[in-house]
């Protein structure tokens, strides 16, 4: 009778390690419980036309909501994700980066094309005016205001800072806080790329 | 005679010792400054490190041909994610204490470029603290 309870907590032990390779690991940063089709929405693109999130299935979208004056999170953001799609393992051309301006006011496609030459001539920047753009950031939980306290000349911006996820089916399954490192995002890329759809 | 020869000797030798313990272990200084690359008109940062020497003192500005403004500059992140970036007045520093600028935190912000900063060249940069007074700076500008 004394050997039982040892025995089972073997037996428990070696279930929950095989369960381990059975279950995925879960993506890092915030994932989302279930992960549902990405708010879909169109913009003017630096590129030129216009950009459809649904019309870019097949791809791993990472997107990000910043501006341009910003000298320290965005561009950090941005150089991350630069060194990270190029140091994984994977075909970059699968990837897209996105970055929507939320200041619309002082970022024009031509400003945000020259900001984010900087980083990489694969980088996509967005903008749309207000009314367009809100119901955008809304569907995100994406929150961005003047800061009231800053120089109306030189306005700065609260603003949310966090990359969101889009696998190649266009589901948003995670978002990473300013925090996340390099190297848990390039673990999930390496992964999501490799997805079959 | 000899004896307290050697004694006195001795003495003057341990108040040498004395004094240099008590002598400034470092002055303040100022340690790995880069600034982002960025065109000319829009923004950039500059991150380092500062090191305190052993009394209090507060970095109260900054100044560089570099850009028509520079501020002294701190970004917070919130729980949910949000980050404001706030110009900062002073910026205090304890006796010996290590200060790191870097994304994310304190930062010196450069604002409306002057010329475009590329990786590789360097830009002159003055800071102002109150005790120490004016420290000048060759930041170099790094990749991003």
């Amino acid at each position: 009778m004394k050997y039982y309870l040892p025995a089972l907590l073997l037996l428990l032990a070696i279930g929950s390690i095989a369960g381990c390779g059975i279950s995925e690991a879960p993506l890092h940063g915030s994932p989302y419980q279930n992960p549902g089709s990405a708010p879909d929405f169109t913009m003017p693109s630096t590129d030129g036309g216009e950009f459809t999130l649904s019309g870019e299935k097949g791809h791993v979208i990472m997107l990000y909501f910043g501006y341009t004056f910003c000298p320290d999170i965005c561009p950090a953001t941005l150089g991350q994700l630069r060194s990270v799609v190029s140091n994984a393992n994977i075909d970059p051309a699968l990837v897209r980066t996105v970055f929507v301006t939320v200041d619309p006011a002082r970022d024009s496609l031509e400003v945000l094309k020259a900001y984010l030459g900087r980083f990489s001539s694969d980088f996509i920047g967005l903008r749309a005016e207000p009314e367009a753009l809100d119901p955008i950031l809304a569907a995100y939980g994406v929150y961005a205001a003047v800061d009231p306290d800053s120089d109306p000349e030189q306005y700065l911006m609260t603003h949310t800072a966090r990359v969101f996820v889009i696998d190649k089916s266009g589901r948003l399954v995670t978002n990473y806080s300013f925090d996340t490192s390099s190297q848990d995002i390039k673990a999930d890329l390496e992964r999501l790329v490799e997805e079959q759809q | 005679m000899i004896r307290r020869l050697g004694r006195n000797t001795l003495l003057v030798g341990v108040l040498i010792l004395l004094a240099g313990c008590t002598q400034d272990p470092g002055a303040l200084s100022v340690n790995s400054p880069r600034a982002r690359p960025a065109e000319q008109g829009m923004n950039s940062a500059v991150y380092m490190q500062i090191i305190n020497g052993s009394t209090a003192d507060a970095l109260i500005g900054a100044s560089s041909d570099a850009a028509r403004i520079v501020q002294l500059h701190r970004t917070t992140i919130d729980p949910d994610g949000n980050a404001s970036m706030k110009q900062q007045e002073r910026i205090e520093l304890n006796p010996g204490q290590t200060l790191d600028f870097e994304p994310g935190g304190y930062h010196i912000m450069l604002i409306d470029l002057n010329q475009a900063l590329i990786a590789g060249m360097s830009i002159d940069l003055a800071l102002v603290f109150e005790n120490e007074g004016e420290i000048h700076v060759k930041v170099p500008v790094a990749d991003n």
